[in-house]
């Protein structure tokens, strides 16, 4: 199974239920194949998981990643997207029409 | 950097003399009086190891490169500052309660930036040894108290004038090996469950007061400490059975504060970072007070969003959510939190490097953050009573709702909406009855200092005269400045 890396902003006052979301995005990864860690040094991919809009976690800081995910709340890369379809659009992202 | 595991494990290592109801109380860990405040200093610990919360509950040391509990960090940049409000609202929002970490975080910063300061003037090796001091923090991931205030006595009068020397903590004897050191400190929050404390001057001193300016850190077990848990309000609810009277019984109310007595303790060299300094007495007691200012806007609006939430709980367990006026309260309980919590970030986002390198806030946005909590918190909570309604005074007990015979009545009568059940709306009302009233709202009047200390803060920082210029500018009035 390939792994995508996951790194939490640390979600003082988040938006979303982020609870939710990260079962929802465990399954739909793994459907893909795919499962999810916090060492992100050895994972394809990163997904930064912002509770809010703030973003306090910001892409920059992750640069040598090619493949980057940020969530911002009820957000992709700054398009607002139903909180439910976070996971959905997330693995679309990701792996494009592979998914 | 230890789990919640380690640090309760840790605390069982230690022989602190603590007392209370008349007792000394030999197994603090399963005590049920200190049992909430341990879990609330535990989380600290737990969530520090989860990588959802590591962002910002953990830093890397600037001293060792290694990666540290926030709450054993020196502020390195605003963005420290700004991570460490962000910190306080997390855990504020997960336990509800006070956490009790950030006094002996505050006292690390303050004592680190002001004896550099002194160091430069006196040619000192204070800093130095605080950085051993720190390394030992960091590398242990050790709870500190901070000990800041002390009895004061008659308070017209300067510690070196009291009736009683003992007012204030002084300087008793010196000798080659260190110092001893006498005296009280009250209102010492979480040092029951803490492994070490750092004791600081509560005023600035005068030369008279030379023996009184004195900074040192010591284990809670030192011989001859010994530490008096105060009560608080519905505290023998913990001896009962059951959970439900006890309201927030996982993580209690505030941080579970101790009266601490120094009988002639002993301090060795090497753990002294002031002794007779007295002109740094008044820069370490603004450096700690602002930095603990500071926090307020973050833990309090943690712990309002919980109030919020059980104001909201309750609407709807009442029927009464979608009135026009319940909805306008809740409104403003959160435009009041999210004031302080503007405050707070503010203070951060100003903050601006020591000479030691080590980040300070803006001093006047932390007192004034600290003044909105004395009042604004009490407003939260006034309508988070009024909105919940008069029910939270006289519930009846968990022992009667659990009772076969009258148990069932307590079932139909005080039954709300009815997809909720009649315990989950009591729980909500008991929760709301043990954070909006008696200990945990003294607390955000005088925890980090009384109303007036703010205010005497914040007119030194007022910048007064500038402001008349200005109006004396735009008014035409001529002045040869």
């Amino acid at each position: 199974m390939k792994i995508v890396g996951i790194k939490y902003c640390g979600e003082c006052n988040p938006e979303i239920d982020i609870g939710d979301f990260m079962k929802r995005l465990k399954l739909r990864l793994n459907s893909l194949g795919f499962t999810l860690t916090t060492d992100i040094d050895k994972s394809y991919g990163l997904i930064i998981v912002n509770g809010c809009r703030v973003g306090c976690l910001k892409r920059e800081k992750f640069a040598n990643f090619e493949n980057i995910v940020v969530i911002n709340g009820a957000s992709i890369d700054s398009v607002i997207v139903d909180e439910s379809k976070l996971a959905e659009k997330i693995a679309e992202k990701l792996f494009g029409g592979n998914c | 950097m230890k789990n919640r595991e380690q640090y309760i494990e840790s605390l069982k290592n230690l022989k602190t003399q603590v007392y209370y109801f008349g007792k000394r109380i030999d197994n603090i860990i399963e005590h049920p009086s200190f049992k909430p405040h341990i879990n609330s200093a535990a989380l600290t610990y737990e969530l520090a190891n989860m990588p959802e919360y590591e962002e910002l509950l953990t830093a890397t040391s600037h001293l060792t490169g290694k990666k540290i509990n926030r709450f054993t960090h020196i502020h390195q940049s605003t963005e420290d500052l700004v991570k460490k409000v962000k910190a306080l609202r997390l855990l504020g929002q997960k336990t509800g309660a006070c956490f009790q970490r950030c006094v002996g975080w505050d006292a690390l910063n303050a004592t680190y930036t002001v004896t550099y300061e002194m160091d430069q003037k006196y040619g000192t090796d204070y800093h130095k040894r605080f950085l051993e001091y720190l390394k030992f923090v960091q590398e242990n991931d050790l709870m500190i108290a901070g000990s800041m205030t002390d009895p004061k006595g008659d308070r017209s009068l300067r510690p070196s004038q009291q009736a009683d020397p003992d007012l204030y903590v002084h300087i008793v004897e010196k000798n080659d090996k260190g110092i001893v050191v006498r005296g009280a400190k009250a209102h010492q929050t979480g040092i029951i469950n803490s492994h070490e404390m750092i004791v600081m001057p509560t005023i600035a001193m005068g030369e008279e007061d030379k023996d009184y300016a004195v900074v040192f850190a010591i284990p809670v077990d030192t011989e001859g400490v010994i530490h008096i848990f105060g009560r608080q309000t519905n505290d023998s609810r913990r001896f009962e059975e059951g959970e439900i009277d006890k309201g927030n019984y996982k993580y209690g109310i505030v941080g579970g504060e101790a009266l601490t007595i120094f009988n002639d303790v002993f301090v060795p060299w090497e753990r002294v970072f002031m002794c007779g300094e007295f002109d740094y007495a008044g820069l370490l007691v603004e450096r700690f007070a602002s930095y603990h200012r500071q926090n307020y806007g973050g833990c309090k609006t943690g712990v309002s969003d919980v109030i919020i939430g059980s104001a909201v709980a309750i609407a709807e367990y009442n029927g009464v959510a979608k009135a026009s006026h319940v909805r306008d309260k809740i409104v403003e309980m959160v435009h009041l939190a999210e004031t302080l919590y503007c405050g707070s970030i503010a203070c951060s986002a100003e903050g601006f490097p020591t000479p030691s390198g080590a980040y300070f806030v803006n001093p006047l946005l932390a007192n004034t953050v600290k003044q909105n909590v004395t009042r604004y918190i009490y407003e939260i909570c006034r309508l988070c009573h009024d909105i919940a309604g008069g029910i939270i005074a006289t519930l009846p007990s968990e022992a009667d709702l659990k009772n076969e015979e009258i148990g069932p009545y307590i079932e139909k009568y005080l039954k709300g909406v009815a997809d909720v059940s009649t315990e989950d709306r009591i729980r909500i009302l008991r929760l709301i009855e043990n954070m909006t009233g008696g200990t945990a709202l003294v607390e955000s009047m005088h925890g980090a200092g009384s109303p007036q200390a703010q205010r005497i803060m914040i007119l030194r920082q007022a910048n007064l005269n500038q402001k008349k210029k200005l109006a004396e500018d735009l008014a035409g009035i001529k002045k040869e400045h």
